[in-house]
């Protein structure tokens, strides 16, 4: 009864939800749910914590003092850089633009803060890499029509003719006379511009017109995509934050459906961007690029993005509920797989996911066998007749699955066969790490500890099959 | 004058050192450290990393520390001992980090095989006296696992080594403490009448 007369107060209040018991609690344990599945989903990357966790979560954390004081690095310069065959950064430590350069001359990805920076930084910049009548500056593409990403673009029109490219949703009352893109076509469009491979994604949530980019460069040779976030800054308006969780979860399905493997936004501090730019620096370019995480790497900082996004919007909209992102990691066993075992154990931020279909695929149209986690987690197949070290791959995958609020995302690893030399090898090249720290591998870490030591050495060099040296 | 004490102490800690080491062994398994007592400044030594009274010896793993502005650790080779018993995988660690201190130095056997039994030498670690004086060696962070990745409980012991001076210094140290007895019998102002 009092439960129901609760109920009752709650449905005449609907118009003050924010005082209604009920609500408040419901509204606290979405915003809990979210936040520790924006922590959880880290994995415990500490790349992943202090750039993506950090900033996609600095509203719900009450934390907004961190995007102020990257703002105040807008007066440190960072050089010309280049992050692939074809593509280079140049701006400040807290925003800029990405330089693309092919055989009809330069596309840029945003235009910078002022005529000024343009002047005396960027244009000298693209003069550098060869800017002439031949290789003019043919296109910018816009995020968004704030000013620190679209001040320059004037001046990149009048004295360079290049041609703005807009979400129609921001480009009212643009001077530059931007060339659109329907903001509310939500599905992902792949174009060319100036002879550069483009999918073109709206990404409404930082601004109406906010667009995405993924671009195609390449990196010693080899085709690689690049995703340029379209905003980074949520609002605190209940439909924009909606619109920008909307954006974080078809920017998911893109970046899982191209298998992309790289990611930048403008604001490079967001996504930690700054610091491979500031790596390439010290160290060079390597092969392949810094730039390049890794699509699983890149699908777990995006569900980061959405769980803090989600408890942003549980902040601002109590009637709000959306259910739960779990990343999922499914990692072969130390040692596998090999001739002799093939087994994955799948686990999330909360532990072992038991009793989930996971399916193991030999090379891209071999024999494919559906085993299902057991409490540990592990899923184990029969070996496949005449699997071969060193010259077979295998792909392990979980489609995902859902509970009550709850989505776990789907996973895939995919190793070549091996004895288990490879792992061993792995495996000492970072004895001493510790969990939370960039060399940290878990699935190395054998026994949990949490520390690489002798102790998970040696329970892989017990599977190496007997008289094998693994030219160690 | 200093320098004289300071060789002279050198002198007394190598004598009472090379009492005092090696650590006596104590019952059950033992990883000791074995190597010179004393050695000249600037010269090359190596210290043997031993087990003793182990059974089934499948791993081990340890730490060492040292006073890196006396001893330079030049490198590091694995022991015959595990080798004896199949393919090992060795890694003779790192001294980055903390000054002073060879950190994650490890050995293992490979495969399906029966750890070692006995007494052996685990791993040779390379110096070169750097200065004058004394310093101790010392285990840290040791693990040895047996075959079934058992931890096999183990003693261990530190080795403490002290640098000389080279014979030309020893000369001049002994030429300088004759002088000095010569200048107490017969004093300077011998004989003079002070005013």
């Amino acid at each position: 009864m009092k439960t129901f007369k609760t109920l009752l107060q709650c449905s005449a209040l609907s118009t003050a939800l924010a005082v209604c018991p009920w609500v408040q609690a419901q509204s606290t344990a979405e915003f809990q749910r979210h936040m520790e599945a924006s922590t959880r989903n880290t994995g415990g990357d500490p790349s992943l914590v202090q750039s993506w966790r950090a900033f996609y979560c600095n509203l719900p954390d009450d934390n907004n003092r961190i995007v102020l004081e990257q703002r105040a690095r807008n007066v440190i310069r960072m050089p010309l850089t280049r992050l692939f065959d074809d593509v280079w950064y140049i701006g400040s430590e807290y925003v800029g633009t990405y330089i693309i350069k092919n055989e009809r001359g330069f596309v840029m990805i945003d235009s910078g803060n002022n005529a000024q920076e343009v002047e005396t930084y960027t244009v000298p910049a693209l003069r550098s890499l060869g800017l002439s009548a031949s290789l003019p500056l043919n296109a910018v593409l816009l995020t968004h029509g704030h000013g620190d990403h679209d001040g320059g673009m004037n001046y990149l029109r009048t004295n360079l003719g290049a041609i703005a490219y807009l979400g129609a949703a921001d480009a009212t009352g643009k001077a530059y006379q931007p060339a659109t893109w329907v903001s509310t076509d939500r599905a992902p469009k792949n174009v060319t511009i100036a002879g550069v491979p483009v999918t073109v994604l709206a990404t409404p949530g930082h601004t109406p017109g906010a667009t995405a980019y993924v671009i195609e460069a390449h990196d010693k040779g080899k085709p690689v995509r690049l995703f340029v976030s379209g905003g980074s800054s949520m609002q605190a308006a209940a439909p924009l934050i909606r619109d920008y969780l909307d954006s974080m979860e078809r920017t998911y399905a893109l970046v899982k459906g191209q298998k992309i493997d790289s990611a930048s936004n403008p604001h490079v501090y967001w996504d930690g961007s700054v610091n491979l730019v500031k790596k390439i620096q010290a160290e060079g370019l390597r092969s392949p690029s810094q730039f390049i995480i890794g699509n699983e790497k890149l699908l777990r900082a995006l569900a980061v993005g959405r769980e803090c996004t989600a408890a942003w919007l549980a902040r601002q909209d109590a009637a709000t509920s959306v259910p739960v992102w779990r990343v999922s990691a499914l990692d072969f066993l130390p040692a596998t797989p090999s001739p002799n075992r093939l087994a994955a154990r799948l686990s999330n931020g909360w532990g072992p996911l038991a009793l989930q279909q996971v399916s193991f695929r030999v090379n891209a149209d071999g024999a494919v066998c559906t085993a299902t986690t057991d409490a540990s987690g592990v899923a184990t197949c029969p070996v496949p007749a005449g699997l071969r070290a060193g010259k077979d791959r295998v792909t392990a995958t979980f489609e995902g699955g859902t509970g009550p609020g709850i989505v776990d995302l789907g996973s895939e690893t995919t190793a070549m066969v091996d004895f288990g030399c490879n792992d061993l090898l792995a495996v000492k090249a970072i004895i001493g790490a510790r969990r939370n720290t960039a060399a940290y591998v878990p699935r190395l870490d054998v026994d949990g500890s949490g520390v690489i030591d002798i102790r998970d050495v040696s329970a892989i060099a017990r599977l190496i099959p007997a008289g094998l040296s693994c030219n160690a | 004058m200093m320098m004289f004490s300071r060789l002279l102490a050198a002198s007394c800690a190598a004598f009472v050192l090379s009492v005092l080491a090696p650590v006596t062994a104590h019952a059950g398994p033992t990883v000791t450290l074995s190597g010179p007592a004393s050695v000249t400044a600037g010269a090359r030594f190596t210290v043997d990393v031993r087990a003793a009274d182990v059974a089934d010896l499948y791993a081990y793993q340890f730490d060492l520390g040292f006073d890196s502005a006396m001893f330079r650790l030049d490198g590091a080779q694995e022991g015959a001992f595990l080798a004896s018993a199949g393919p090992t995988l060795f890694d003779p660690g790192t001294v980055a980090g903390e000054p002073g201190t060879l950190s994650f130095l490890f050995a293992t056997l490979l495969g399906p095989t029966a750890g070692v039994d006995g007494d052996g030498i685990l791993a040779t670690l390379h110096f070169t006296s750097l200065a004058v004086g004394s310093s101790v060696f010392e285990l840290g962070n040791l693990v040895l696992l047996d075959a079934a990745l058992n931890d096999i409980p183990a003693t261990i012991g530190q080795l403490a080594v002290t640098a000389v001076p080279e014979p030309a210094s020893w000369a001049l140290m002994l030429a300088g403490g004759a002088l000095l007895v010569l200048r107490r019998r017969h004093p300077a102002g011998a004989g003079r009448v002070h005013a």
